[in-house]
């Protein structure tokens, strides 16, 4: 059921603001309304968002230092003791990232001195030193690469000319007149001829090679120490992620404090809560201070409360499938009680496989127990898990184990099991169960939308747009029931009739009641008499059912099928028996779960189908927003 | 007609290929629109790899046609005995019929699937954008599979409605 929000305002004294949003924020039941006027920041929120941006990236990049976490429930913190772990950490992120500062230039370092020493290799040979070489009065030197192929080609007359390097592409220092510079430099241009221009370093290339390379040595040595310290700050990771938590929830605090309105004494902090929690707050602030100002009421018409539901253990995970969908609008009803019982008997019966059920519920229940899921997760988890029940009580009224027919599992007589019928064998039955279970689905939706609006006194919505409905369908269906059931009296088919007739009448005359032209009241009414055609197709709808239940049931066989037929071709002699079995266990296991989990996975969404479609399609308020309070929000623990 | 039925087990040879309509057309659909989601997937996990399950789950969608028709070609074997011992016999018209009973899910398989993977694709684009909204994705993607699981009901209503024997 929906719970009814109370507005809230509170106005205390400015020295107790820290305090009470603390207990507020560990209360988790207010969601705060931001006030029209900004309040000036003094800085507190930017550096607080800073630290949760500084570990997040250091957390990222110690990631790939660490090797993967285990799985496991997320573990379990006080706040305080959280907190308490955040300057520490802080440290640790800091050398962090200037540890990845580092390697990241010392990388670049190497880089360099790599690409120099490439640089110099062809003029290894070259025994001057590269300051010396430069030019006197008389005498030019050209440097540069050139292929080998073209070393012939020079026909330099007055020139010495020293060629050095292993490769193709030679080195070659020319020196020659002065006055000659320009036409050999232009002779070389029409080569494969690229000048060289040294880097300004001191000594021969071969000393300076050398001493690149010693260097290199180094800075590898300190780049292999940076990345052990990294290792090392990797190991407190866990120490990181727990520290993000804090920051993100000191964050949190701060960012709700920067969204009240305040004076230089006092603050008003204005928000949403549930009326079932209001001693809750109002005790939590009392706690802190006598000197406070709390006002609550409803919510006026134009303002939009957060849509919140509260719903028994058994119900509550199923709020996540209508979650999927949409909250229910405040003003609407929750739709999650009245669609549980539903949803666990189509799900067992699209999964209708006690085997899968079996494993389906053990799976999710051990699942639950050691991981300890939360929010989605946790409904679905759970939705599973009770649908695994509901899938092993329907296998044995219409279903198999493992694929396999009941009577080969209890050696009983073909037609024993099971209890209800064969859907392999009669799939007519079994498709008249399936709309005649939809049938009964949908017109629950139109008697608790005819409940819904003979409470909000909309009489004529109620009598008009939904009794009619109900009796023209059942009218039909007690009208068309003589043909299906012998023994039903023609006198109770025709009262089936007449029913549906007036149902008919009443649709065609006051479907288009706001309408006050004759002629277009009765065009209104004739169109929402076709949406007959709608309940049809709908009704059509739930042969799903009855197709996902055949798939699961086939599908499983046929694996049985093939995989008989593997180990019947591995012969009969001793050994042949045993890898066989170990072949055709493995092959089993695999398969089956694959159908597992396709098999879930379609029934969980086509079992959702029909209630968003068939059945909140005939009462349900869409359009609740979630209900986000001011609270502890962390990724990787949780908060006791 | 005579002239055809004279080929010893020609009915064998219309289930037969019926069968292989059933589970080529609806396997290929299944084909290219799990390929059609996968392609949409990789981008968004590029960028975001820890939607990696929701995108996967997507992905898997449109790949049950192609496991109706397997479950269809499948019933039409066993029915037709080409699996069991004993050697396939079924005359000319339940041959037919057969073939005739594989054309709903092998068509509906092929083209639904396709355009499914194309919903899924738009999806996982949602998934990528706004990840909390994955299960109106899913639930986009599943209305266009609906149509493939009518077809697999009438395909196994009319390959049920075959006597063989």
């Amino acid at each position: 059921m929906i719970v009814p929000m109370k507005r809230l305002t509170l106005i205390a004294l400015k020295k107790d603001e820290e305090r009470i949003m603390h207990a507020l924020q560990r209360l988790a039941a207010i969601e705060l309304i931001s006030s029209a006027e900004a309040r000036p920041t003094d800085g507190t929120l930017e550096k607080l968002e800073e630290n949760v941006q500084h570990l997040h990236s250091s957390i990222a990049l110690l990631s790939c230092y660490s090797e993967k976490s285990r799985m496991g429930p997320k573990p379990e913190f006080e706040e305080g003791e959280l907190a308490g772990c955040l300057p520490t950490s802080l440290e640790l992120s800091e050398s962090a990232e200037r540890l990845e500062r580092e390697l990241a230039s010392a990388r670049a370092e190497i880089d360099k001195r790599c690409a120099l020493i490439e640089s110099l290799s062809p003029w290894e040979g070259l025994n001057s030193r590269i300051e010396q070489l430069q030019p006197t009065n008389n005498v030019r030197f050209i440097y540069g690469l050139l292929e080998q192929a073209d070393l012939d080609k020079l026909s330099f007359s007055d020139a010495a000319i020293e060629v050095f390097g292993e490769t193709h592409r030679k080195a070659m220092l020319i020196a020659c007149h002065a006055e000659d510079y320009e036409a050999y430099l232009r002779e070389l241009k029409g080569l494969s001829f690229s000048e060289y221009e040294f880097p300004k370093l001191i000594g021969t290339p071969l000393e300076n090679i050398k001493r690149l390379e010693s260097e290199i040595t180094d800075i590898k040595s300190s780049e292999k120490r940076i990345i052990s310290s990294l290792n090392d700050c990797a190991s407190e990771l866990t120490q990181l992620r727990h520290a993000f938590d804090a920051a993100i929830i000191a964050r949190d605090r701060e960012a709700a404090k920067a969204r009240l309105s305040a004076t230089s004494t006092s603050f008003i902090l204005e928000g949403w809560m549930r009326s079932d929690e209001k001693d809750k707050v109002f005790s939590a602030i009392s706690a802190i201070t006598d000197v406070f100002y709390f006002e609550e009421r409803d919510p006026l018409d134009d303002e939009e409360p957060p849509s919140v539901v509260k719903n028994n253990k058994l119900i509550k995970p199923f709020e996540t499938v209508t979650n999927l969908y949409s909250r229910p609008s405040p003003s609407g009803i929750d739709g999650t009680p009245y669609m549980t019982p539903f949803y666990f008997l189509f799900f067992g019966m699209m999964l209708s496989d006690t085997g899968y059920g079996l494993v389906l519920f053990l799976g999710c229940l051990l699942f639950l127990k050691f991981m300890k899921p939360s929010g989605m997760t946790e409904g679905i988890a759970k939705v599973l898990c009770l649908g695994g029940i509901s899938t092993i009580i329907c296998g044995f009224f219409i279903g198999t184990f493992f694929g396999m027919d009941w009577n080969d599992v209890f050696g009983t007589p073909a037609g024993t099991w099971p209890i209800l019928f064969d859907p392999m064998n009669q799939p007519m039955p079994m498709l008249y169960l399936c709309f005649g279970l939809g049938l009964f689905h949908m017109l629950s939706g139109v008697c608790i939308n005819i409940w819904r609006t003979l409470k909000s006194r909309d009489y004529a919505a109620a009598l008009f747009d939904n009794f009619s409905w109900l009796m023209i369908v059942l009218g039909l269906l007690v009208f068309g029931s003589p043909s299906l059931i012998e023994g039903v009296p023609p006198a109770l088919a025709k009262a089936g009739l007449a029913a549906a007739a007036l149902g008919g009448v009443l649709v065609l005359v006051f479907a288009g009641r706001d309408k006050k032209n004759i002629l277009k009241r009765a065009i209104s009414g004739a169109g929402k008499l076709y949406d007959i055609s709608g309940y049809l197709s709908d009704m059509l709808s739930y042969a799903r059912v009855f197709a996902l239940a055949l798939s699961t049931g086939v599908i499983a066989s046929v694996m049985n099928m093939l995989v008989g037929m593997i180990g019947a071709s591995l012969g009969g002699t001793v050994i042949g028996k045993i890898i066989g079995f170990i072949i055709m266990a493995a092959l089993l296991t695999f398969l089956h779960a694959f159908s597992i989990g396709i098999n879930v996975l379609g029934c969980f969404v086509h079992c959702a189908r029909l209630q968003y479609v068939e059945f909140y399609g005939r009462f349900y308020d869409a359009g609740g927003r979630q209900f986000i309070p001011l609270g502890y929000y962390p990724r990787f623990v949780k908060v006791k | 007609m005579e002239g055809i039925q004279a080929i010893p087990n020609i009915g064998v040879v219309f289930a037969t290929l019926g069968a292989a309509l059933a589970a080529g057309l609806a396997g290929a659909g299944s084909a290219m629109g799990v390929s059609i989601a996968g392609q949409a997937g990789g981008g968004v996990i590029s960028e975001e790899p820890e939607k990696f399950g929701m995108v996967l789950v997507l992905q898997l969608l449109p790949g049950t046609q192609g496991i109706y028709g397997l479950l269809i070609a499948f019933i039409i074997a066993v029915k037709a005995g080409l699996l069991g011992a004993g050697g396939p016999f079924v005359t000319l018209e339940q041959g037919l019929s057969l073939l005739y009973a594989a054309i709903p899910v092998g068509f509906t398989g092929f083209i639904s699937a396709i355009y499914q993977g194309k919903v899924a694709a738009s999806g996982i684009g949602l998934v990528g954008k706004r990840g909390e909204e994955a299960g109106k994705a899913i639930i986009l993607t599943v209305m266009v599979e609906t149509y493939a699981v009518l077809a697999l009901l009438i395909s196994f209503l009319l390959v049920n409605g075959v006597q063989v024997g």
